[in-house]
């Protein structure tokens, strides 16, 4: 390996510039004050310099902020996802040598933990990424970089999870056990269902509870549902898991 | 001039259908005019008759007849609006000689560019170009490649300097243009257009609407009624379906600077239900059926999935968050900044309203201060005819009849009509009647500290926004508790609700008496806090010497406006169009007129208003356990 060296570049207007090796990077450490998923609050300025969002999900108890649509179709695919438990949208802040850096998503899946960075093509500096890898290893954690257009290319399924989302949101407070039960049996011996025939398009006031429990059935994974080529609707077919 | 050109007939034919059809009526007039003055009619006569003057006729002459000796007259082409005609031949000769000069001067061209470039990348050396700096720089690098002085463009005059204004102007393009095509500025939509259904998106905006309305016809309760005055420019929140290009409210702010509660009182308004409102102008109709989503018994209400805002800082206010995803449990989306075209909808609904009303009117801004339709500074002197309640009724009914005007991308179908169909054919999130109407935007909810609960001669208070509350509840908190909630209504912190951290009810908090006169926000107390605090060390009712203060300061439009919307605020009409303002002054007695007899009178306490029963108060826990007077 070549050591590290600095070139010093003049230009034409007299001002110097500094450019360093990027072999030192893996030289520097990686660091953190703690890895207790918290999400970090974003700052006010940063706020109007992204493609910002905030909204209530509900595998994270307070409401996520969202730096760009990718992270924020990322997190509505993440709620679809039975085996994920729990995520946190920009969980801590960790220092590179000197950078600081707040990766974009900390994944409870199955009990392993994912660090999660979104990225346009998956671009990330190699060395930084060998350096976090490491770091996160260390630390029984995994750090994946996922491509943005991998999450983009889902936008059907993450809208439609979004939908499903809002509408559990809206009736947390439902207590709707009993009707999941009986539901379930129900849609099990018959083989599977379409959300119309259980939902009244006119009157939606009086088949509230089958709404809520049917989409919580769905948001739990114990029914299933195409939502990946269509908008989820009343024609939507349900099937048991 | 050869002889047989004086004959229009022995010209060369030219169809003038071929002429643009622009351009059409101008060549004719030309012809007409060229062809009297070669009938003999003197120059001033035929100019006159066709409204031009004589140098013009003269010059038309010159382009179709004049020119070089050695060339042959330009005749109809001469004739043809704004055709540029081949000039002489040594220019023609010389064409050519500043492009060859660029690829012949070693670094002529990369040292231009390099100017150019600079100042796009916004390099903090840049350059500003201008025609002047930019043939400066021209110069420098020719004596920089010791270019000989007696070839071009030494040889001209003005050293090329028309050649290389027009290359600065080319190259800017050029560049600009080019930066523009590698930079990938994020303004698709998020989801394709034909999958969004209603309610789906739902964007809104502020405008300072483009007009100037007067006070004529509001009716007050402040001494003697307002006389006719103008007012400052308003700002009007609009939110629209992306979907269906259906308005579904809006929101007339009395201020330039609108607030979050400016923004909450709008989210109310599209997420509940309202009775279509009453005209009071006379010659303004509502059309057939319902204006908005909101007035129509048989359309769903909005409950947005994705409010798609703009980065202004009210925006951003935490109560809006609160409100948007916790209640209603949408998206709140920001987009990128400076990219209005993300909001195309919202802002074509803008430029519509400007078109069919703000412009319309005498008193109208326009929309710039060049605009030809902006009011001229003698109206300006004058109150616009136009009063605020007939303007208010006037965007009501543009507003619902641009809701019942078919659109072409709905398939010739209105708005509403497309609300219809939608509300029957696609699965929309909705909640109940019961849940809807539990919502309250303008609600809050703070954690305070519990002070003097040890002292027995002092009763316990908790601070909130600068003033300390009181109350028969907070006895009830167990001494092992030093915080409890409060529950306040942003447009009137007169009373907050208060409880235990684990939700038992304690009662409500009283403000201090002299802060009792008037429901006002927790932006009007902050303000009279920060900026007006002489006033209120000086006053025992400071509301009310605030509001007298207000109205006897109406020196500029400005002043109005705000002396409008205070009175709004106090008389609980925050969010109401002015016909709907209660008639009935909210405070104590009327207090407002009170003012003309009695300017300072200290308020009294709740529960002891003359001529009404006196509320019993306790203050011993074992009379009061549950802080329930």
């Amino acid at each position: 390996m070549s050591p590290p060296w600095v070139i010093l570049q003049v230009f034409a207007c007299g001002w110097p510039r500094m450019t360093f090796s990027i072999d030192q990077v893996n030289q520097r450490t990686v660091r953190a004050a703690s890895l207790t998923p918290c999400q970090r609050k974003t700052e006010r300025d940063f706020r109007i310099a992204t493609d910002f969002r905030v909204v209530q999900m509900l595998k994270h108890h307070h409401p996520c902020e969202f730096h760009s649509l990718a992270e924020y179709y990322h997190a509505a695919l993440l709620e679809g996802e039975p085996a994920v438990s729990r995520y946190v949208p920009q969980p801590f802040l960790v220092k590179i040598g000197k950078r600081r850096y707040v990766p974009d998503c900390y994944v409870v899946r199955d009990g392993q933990v994912d660090v999660v960075e979104l990225r346009p093509r998956a671009e990330f500096d190699e060395d930084r990424r060998k350096a976090l890898e490491t770091f996160f290893q260390s630390q029984r954690m995994r750090f994946v970089v996922i491509p943005n257009e991998a999450v983009l290319s889902r936008a059907t399924e993450a809208s439609n999870w979004l939908l499903i989302l809002q509408t559990l949101i809206c009736h947390r407070e439902l207590d709707t056990a009993q009707w999941e039960r009986e539901l379930f049996d129900q849609i099990y011996r018959s083989g599977g269902t379409c959300f119309g025939d259980w939902v009244l398009r006119i009157d939606r006031e009086t088949s509230r509870y089958h709404e809520v429990a049917l989409l919580r059935l769905l948001h739990t994974g114990k029914l299933l549902a195409n939502l990946t080529d269509h908008r989820f609707g009343y024609d939507t077919e349900l099937r048991p898991c | 001039m050869q002889p047989r050109l004086a004959e229009m007939a022995a010209w060369p034919s030219l169809d003038p259908a071929l002429i643009p059809k622009q351009r059409r009526g101008a060549y004719l007039r030309n012809t007409r005019i060229v062809s009297k003055v070669l009938k003999g009619e003197r120059l001033a006569t035929v100019a006159k008759a066709e409204g031009l003057s004589a140098g013009r006729v003269t010059q038309l002459l010159n382009r179709c007849l004049g020119g070089p000796a050695e060339a042959p007259p330009a005749l109809w082409q001469g004739l043809v609006p704004h055709q540029v005609l081949p000039t002489d031949a040594w220019e023609a000769s010389g064409r050519g000689r500043f492009a060859q000069l660029l690829q012949q001067v070693p670094g002529l061209r990369a040292g231009l560019d390099e100017m150019l470039l600079a100042r796009l990348k916004d390099k903090p050396w840049a350059e500003v170009p201008s025609p002047a700096t930019y043939h400066a720089l021209f110069k420098n690098l020719l004596a920089q490649a010791n270019w000989p002085l007696d070839t071009y463009p030494y040889t001209t005059a003005s050293l090329a300097y028309e050649s290389v204004r027009r290359d600065l102007k080319t190259r800017w393009v050029f560049f600009c243009q080019a930066r523009k095509s590698r930079r990938k500025a994020f303004k698709t939509k998020p989801t394709v257009s034909s999958d969004r259904r209603l309610y789906d998106r739902i964007e809104i905006d502020e405008q300072i609407v483009d007009c100037e309305q007067s006070t004529a016809g509001i009716e007050l309760n402040v001494g003697e009624g307002l006389p006719p005055l103008r007012l400052s420019r308003l700002t009007l929140l609009t939110a629209i379906d992306a979907a269906t290009d259906c308005i579904l409210g809006f929101q007339l702010a009395l201020t330039r600077h609108p607030q979050q509660d400016d923004l909450l009182a709008l989210l109310q308004q599209c997420v509940t239900r309202w009775p279509p409102r009453e005209l009071a102008t006379e010659g303004l109709e509502l059309p057939v059926g319902a204006g908005f989503p909101n007035t129509m018994e048989g359309l769903p209400l909005p409950l947005p999935r994705e409010i798609a805002l703009d980065n202004a800082w009210m925006h951003h206010a935490q109560s809006v968050e609160l409100f948007a995803t916790q209640e209603l449990g949408a998206t709140l989306s920001f987009g990128r900044p400076r990219s209005p075209t993300v909001r195309r909808i919202i802002e074509t609904t803008f430029a519509r309203l400007n078109h069919r009303l703000s412009h319309r009117l005498a008193s109208t801004t326009g929309s710039s201060v060049t605009d030809p339709k902006r009011e001229s500074p003698k109206n300006r002197k004058q109150v616009p005819m136009m009063s605020l309640p007939s303007f208010e009724d006037a965007l009501y009914v543009m507003l619902a009849e641009t809701n019942h005007r078919p659109r072409p991308h709905l398939a010739a179908a209105t708005p509403l009509d497309a609300v219809r169909y939608q509300a029957g054919n696609s699965y929309l999130v909705s909640v109940d009647d019961h849940q809807r109407s539990l919502w309250n935007p303008f609600r809050g909810l703070k954690e305070v500290v519990v002070h003097d609960r040890a002292d027995p001669k002092r009763k316990p208070y908790v601070n909130f926004e600068y003033l300390r509350y009181k109350g028969a509840g907070l006895l009830a908190v167990p001494a092992s508790e030093s915080k409890v909630l409060v529950a306040f209504d942003r447009r009137d912190v007169r009373y907050l609700e208060v409880s235990r951290l684990n939700g038992q009810v304690l009662g409500t908090l009283y403000c201090p008496g002299s802060w009792l006169s008037h429901p006002h926000s927790i932006a009007t107390r902050r303000h009279l806090w920060q900026k007006c605090r002489q006033l209120i060390r000086a006053s025992l009712d400071p509301l009310t010497d605030y509001l007298h203060q207000q109205r006897n300061q109406l020196n500029h439009p400005t002043e109005v406006a705000q002396f409008l919307r205070t009175y709004q605020e106090f008389v609980g009409g925050f969010g109401l169009p002015t016909s709907l303002w209660p008639r009935t002054l909210s405070g104590p007695e009327g207090r407002i007129d009170s003012k003309t007899t009695a300017p300072t009178t200290p308020v009294p306490k709740p529960g002891k208003t003359s001529g009404q029963p006196t509320r019993r108060r306790y203050w011993s826990l074992q009379l009061n356990p549950g802080g329930q007077s």
